[in-house]
């Protein structure tokens, strides 16, 4: 195991500075997901209404992998309408469970998860923030 | 060392994983299964290969042999504690004795005079320890919010140990059940579970044991330590998974209402009403899992073969080698007490502000397999001031060179994590 395969440049940047990770106010929804195997816990809020799903915002406490996906899941999801964040969160959990496939473009910086994938543990950290996102949105359209 | 390295060679799993991988197994994650030595698997297979068939149901010669193969079991178990076989239930799991006893106590009733004493009601107390692994607080947590009882608990300091400064404030005239863990799965703290008995007594409590740390590595005595009830699992012991020890004084086994019904645990059923055993059997429904409790007896004699003074002696050793070493590791942040006879066979740690998932992430690249997280013990981590931590936890299948390699391990990954910017 090289963990510079692991642990890529572009990963660590986003976990020394991570973007969105301040909780703001006001919020219209917020939600807390806890991963029952390692403990880590995301809170994360959203701040509008509309269509969009821009101004996430988030309070992540937890390993390398799941700070850094949370931040570039902040990136890719602002602005986007809520489909465009469904279709991103549906690319993202093929592209972690398909250890052969290559991330699409949409992706961005999900990309250097491909060694992340081989081990399983870590798959529910990438996905975490995500999970918390997807649930969020679908909650706040059944209100 | 009291103990040889040549005991690994009965762990086959240590052979086949050098073989599979090409690489040496340095398993450091007993505190949550051990590893099983040929001798219990070869048990489990000879029983289902020779003598399988429904312990206690049939009534043909194959089904007696495999009576007799439980209540052997059985037996193994009561000597191992020093207490009586109609002592000891078999169930699934210590998970499964603790939340037994929770619910045989939250179904006792008040209009039967031998079930009184289990009876709670609104305002009584159930005492536990911050330091509790989850499955010796949230079912009590739940009895409470069946019955109206009020759950209290000892604190712990962040140095992992219990404060045992204002006690008489926690367990009062009102405590109905202390319920406590023998050792810390988290940081390996050991309790003084004499000293907590004598204040249970003091207010007339019943005391609840959670010996599953502890019966693999510190030599028990029930009888001595005056529980009234304690539990642990086989696959800590190096037994099988699948198999738990519920020990109770005979005369609140035989007063206790049953908590799971079916088979073997009734006396006469008819279609509106039934009536129940009065011995262990009536907390084991079902066909019992003789093969199981075949492996937990033949991990029982495999520990006693050597001597649990000798396993105790290998634990503190092993702790207290591993104590010194991790110490000087840059960084490093020791958890619990310091001192290995606080806390045998179990090593816990934080490596600077390296979240402890991708400690245990590093040290697998080194086929170093540790646990890592909450351990299933929220509160006292919580109270120690961390999210998480790596542990370590030893059996009688580690030497010296495995603590060795945890620390080269860890000295890599310090200064792996370090070039690549990754401490805050």
């Amino acid at each position: 195991m090289n963990l510079q395969d692991i642990y890529k440049n572009v990963l660590v940047k986003h976990y020394r500075e991570q973007h969105g990770a301040t909780l703001k106010e006001p919020f219209i929804f917020e939600s807390v997901k806890v991963s029952p195997t390692c403990g880590d816990e995301i809170n994360l809020r959203i701040h509008d209404s509309s269509d969009k799903c821009c101004d996430i915002s988030y309070e992540i406490s937890g390993c390398t992998v799941s700070q850094s996906s949370s931040s570039i899941m902040y990136d890719l999801c602002q602005g986007k309408t809520i489909p465009e964040v469904m279709e991103l969160y549906r690319q993202v959990v093929d592209f972690m469970n398909d250890k052969t496939s290559t991330a699409p473009e949409s992706l961005g910086d999900v990309s250097a998860f491909d060694e992340v994938r081989r081990y399983q543990g870590r798959i529910r950290c990438v996905l975490l923030s995500w999970e918390a996102l997807i649930v969020s949105l679908q909650s706040l359209e059944k209100k | 060392m009291v103990l040889s390295s040549r005991i690994k060679n009965d762990f086959k799993i240590f052979e086949n994983y050098k073989n599979e991988v090409g690489s040496e197994l340095i398993y450091l994650d007993s505190a949550a299964t051990t590893q099983k030595p040929y001798q219990v698997i070869n048990a489990e297979v000879d029983f289902l290969t020779n003598s399988n068939a429904a312990a206690h149901r049939g009534s043909y010669r194959l089904s007696e042999k495999a009576s007799v193969c439980l209540e052997d079991a059985r037996l193994s178990v009561a000597n191992f504690l020093k207490v009586g076989t109609s002592e000891i239930v078999f169930t699934k799991s210590a998970t499964e004795s603790l939340n037994l006893l929770a619910y045989s106590f939250g179904n006792a009733s008040e209009k039967c005079e031998k079930e009184k004493i289990f009876k709670l009601s609104v305002g009584d107390e159930i005492v536990v320890t911050e330091m509790e692994h989850h499955a010796n607080l949230v079912p009590w947590q739940e009895l409470c919010r069946r019955t109206g009882a009020v759950l209290k608990w000892i604190q712990c300091t962040k140095e992992g140990v219990l404060d045992l400064s204002d006690l008489s404030k926690v367990i009062t005239a009102r405590c109905k059940i202390l319920a406590i863990t023998h050792q810390s799965n988290s940081v390996g703290t050991v309790n003084p579970v004499e000293f907590l008995v004598e204040k249970a007594r003091h207010v007339g409590a019943l005391v609840v044991l959670d010996a599953c740390q502890s019966a693999s590595r510190i030599p028990l005595d029930l009888i001595k330590l005056d529980v009234d009830f304690a539990v642990f699992s086989g696959h800590k012991m190096l037994g099988p998974t699948g198999i738990g020890v519920l020990y109770g004084r005979r005369k609140y086994l035989e007063a206790m209402p049953p908590f799971l019904f079916g088979g073997s645990m009734i006396e006469n059923v008819f279609m509106n009403t039934s009536t129940y055993v009065t011995s262990v059997s009536r907390f084991e429904p079902g066909v019992p899992m003789t093969s199981q409790a075949v492996g937990l007896c033949a991990a029982i004699r495999y520990l006693e073969k050597y001597g649990m003074n000798r396993v105790y002696q290998h634990e503190l050793d092993l702790t207290s080698y591993a104590l010194k070493k991790l110490s000087a590791i840059p960084d490093i942040q020791l958890l619990g007490p310091l001192e290995a006879e606080k806390r045998p066979g179990v090593v816990a740690f934080n490596l600077g502000s390296i979240h402890s998932h991708d400690v245990g992430q590093a040290l697998d690249g080194f086929n170093i397999a540790v646990r890592v997280g909450h351990h299933c013990a929220k509160p006292l981590l919580r109270k120690m001031g961390v999210k998480g931590s790596v542990r370590a936890s030893f059996h009688i299948y580690n030497d010296l060179s495995d603590v060795d390699k945890l620390v080269d391990g860890l000295l890599y990954t310090h200064k792996a994590f370090k070039e690549m910017g990754m401490f805050l």
